[in-house]
């Protein structure tokens, strides 16, 4: 067999173990691992899979992961779901669609905070849906929009799937985060687009709610100053240049103790319990990494990636073209796998293919978090929808879907965007000092 | 933080008892100790001061901090996984399946355990040690082949107790 054959066949086995339930990072690790022995030998295989272990955890870059999230659980002690969402719900709740758009704002300060879909989804659906629901919005709007709104914590930096990629790919982790403001930020603003749309065409889905006095805005205001303060920190620290991606994420968790006990959040319990989520989710993060690396190096070996690169170039679509059906492609994949799944089988297979046609692989990180999110929210995985099914049981799943499609829309538009427009996701990075 | 977890999004946590208290202290507080380094650091550098080899530091603690949490992800089953077909894993063939992935697990952290002990044993008298501070280099080997086969220990155990459970 060719190295070349065994390499296809590594991509399909590896397709079907993950279907099968095996971990993701034990599977891209497994087929890496058992590849790697049929084409170099059962020495050298090891020996790189061991070589793989002892960098991956000794790489100072490692530190981000732990550290953001040591800060998103510090600060979801301190409630910071919840006074995001107050803060957001005071200023703009009278207006028709108010609550809901509070509900985005909410997600992308919280995502600002966090790092994470699925827990950006439950923490602001814990809070929002239920103030939704009670001031008569539609089950389909109130859910939908939580649940597109939820993604936006995969985007807005610190993004857990950007060091992910950061790491795997050996990219600088300030230019990912950098990149990922301005799509992070359009995708907010599409969010509310949709909103005001469904408020102005349907205005009985999102009718207004009393409007609060401007001492009951300054108090709400004045709950989040903390954490706003912390947000900027460590976003400007980063894009400015002021700090490396680590130092900022130290400097975040630090800031974080120090929000907890302002806000009388801090004891013993607060920390281990942040200390033990903490650990559990890097820990298995870290294991999907290092699967991922040695798949990347048996994929590399066997000359996947390279053929893959050739037939993208021969099929001659041209850059738009070829990027358009990568999505596609991204998007189908997407269909049968969770989020982390796609980024590590896509990324060793489609990076040399965007380095065939000139694009960054900075870009190629925010395209690709961006088709996963969109992952997120579409059946039969979009895992989202399954968290606010979780906290709302009474909504079916099928109206939850049909609220996030107007969403799923305009993340489709925005994905359209990313590729016609490059600099949407380059141009900010090109200004880091 | 992304992924699905081997137990789903806002399931009961039937497990988090399995991660001991040792544990998460033994791998916290590194992680809190590189929080501190490189937080002293930053602050440091601003008023004009220079933390020589904080870097060093800061990437020991989180290869020891790193260590425990794959350790610790593992024994509360949070590995992430594609659950489309595995959550309708029932009765005989599904013991069989759970079985089958638990043996995947054992073999890929026994691969892992192979390859850091091989790098370890050929190094054993390199003393290396990191440029600024001397951090020695064979411990920290030492802690991950540790780590890598509790890991695989853990998924063999998984393997026994099913096979005993049919």
């Amino acid at each position: 067999m060719t190295d070349l054959a065994t390499g296809s066949l590594g991509v399909v086995v590896l397709l079907v173990l993950l279907l099968a339930g095996l971990p993701i990072g034990v599977s891209l690790g497994l087929v890496g691992t058992v590849g790697l022995v049929a084409v170099l030998g059962a020495e050298p295989a090891l020996v790189k899979s061991g070589v793989i272990v002892l960098e991956t955890l000794t790489r100072y870059e490692l530190g981000t992961l732990p550290l953001f999230l040591l800060m998103a659980h510090l600060c979801a002690s301190a409630n910071a779901s919840r006074d995001f969402f107050d803060a957001a719900a005071k200023l703009i709740g009278h207006r028709r669609g108010g609550l809901a758009l509070a509900s985005v704002g909410g997600c992308a300060g919280f995502g600002a905070v966090n790092g994470s879909s699925l827990a950006t989804a439950a923490t602001m659906g814990l809070v929002a849906l239920p103030e939704m629901r009670k001031r008569g919005y539609s089950d389909s709007l109130a859910t939908g929009c939580v649940a597109a709104g939820g993604t936006l914590g995969q985007m807005i930096p610190p993004s857990g799937a950007l060091i992910v990629f950061g790491i795997i790919t050996e990219q600088s982790i300030g230019k990912l985060f950098t990149a990922a403001i301005i799509p992070g930020l359009t995708q907010l603003l599409f969010y509310c687009a949709v909103i005001w749309l469904i408020a102005t065409w349907r205005p009985h889905t999102a009718p207004p709610t009393p409007r609060a006095t401007h001492s009951e805005r300054l108090r709400a205001i004045g709950r989040v100053w903390d954490l706003l303060l912390l947000v900027l920190l460590v976003i400007c620290g980063i894009a400015l240049g002021w700090m490396t991606p680590t130092e900022a994420a130290s400097a975040g968790a630090a800031g974080a103790v120090l929000l907890c006990a302002r806000r009388g959040a801090l004891n013993a319990t607060t920390i281990l319990a942040a200390l033990r989520e903490t650990l559990v989710t890097s820990g298995l993060i870290f294991a999907v990494i290092i699967g991922s690396l040695v798949f990347s190096v048996f994929i590399s070996v066997t000359g996947v990636a390279e053929s893959v690169a050739d037939a993208a170039v021969r099929a001659d679509l041209g850059v738009l073209g070829t990027m358009f059906l990568i999505a596609a492609v991204l998007l189908l994949l997407g269909s049968v796998l969770d989020g982390l799944a796609l980024m590590l089988l896509a990324t060793p297979i489609v990076l040399p293919v965007v380095g065939e046609f000139g694009l960054s692989t900075i870009w190629l990180g925010i395209f690709i978090v961006r088709a996963m999110e969109i992952g997120f929210i579409h059946p039969p995985i979009g895992l989202n929808l399954y968290v606010i099914q979780g906290i709302a049981p009474d909504v079916s799943l099928g109206r939850i879907f049909k609220g996030v499609l107007p969403f799923l829309a305009s993340d489709l538009l925005h994905l359209a965007l990313l590729i016609l427009f490059p600099a949407m996701v380059l141009w900010l990075p090109g200004q880091m000092r | 933080m992304i992924g699905e977890r081997e137990r789903p999004p806002g399931a009961p946590d039937e497990n988090r008892g399995r991660v001991p208290q040792w544990l998460v202290v033994a791998a916290g507080l590194p992680l809190l100790a590189a929080m501190l380094i490189e937080f002293a650091a930053v602050i440091a550098r601003n008023v004009g001061w220079n933390l020589v080899g904080s870097i060093e530091l800061v990437q020991a603690m989180i290869l020891l901090s790193s260590s425990g949490a794959m350790v610790a992800a593992t024994l509360s089953r949070a590995h992430a996984k594609v659950s489309v077909f595995s959550s309708r894993y029932r009765g005989r063939s599904g013991s069989a399946m759970r079985v089958l992935l638990a043996v995947g697990g054992t073999a890929f952290f026994l691969s892992l355990t192979a390859g850091s002990a091989w790098i370890a044993w050929e190094m054993r008298n390199a003393s290396e040690q990191s440029e600024l501070l001397g951090v020695p280099y064979s411990p920290l080997r030492v802690v991950v082949t540790v780590a890598m086969f509790v890991i695989a220990l853990i998924y063999a155990r998984r393997v026994v107790l099913e096979l005993t459970r049919r």
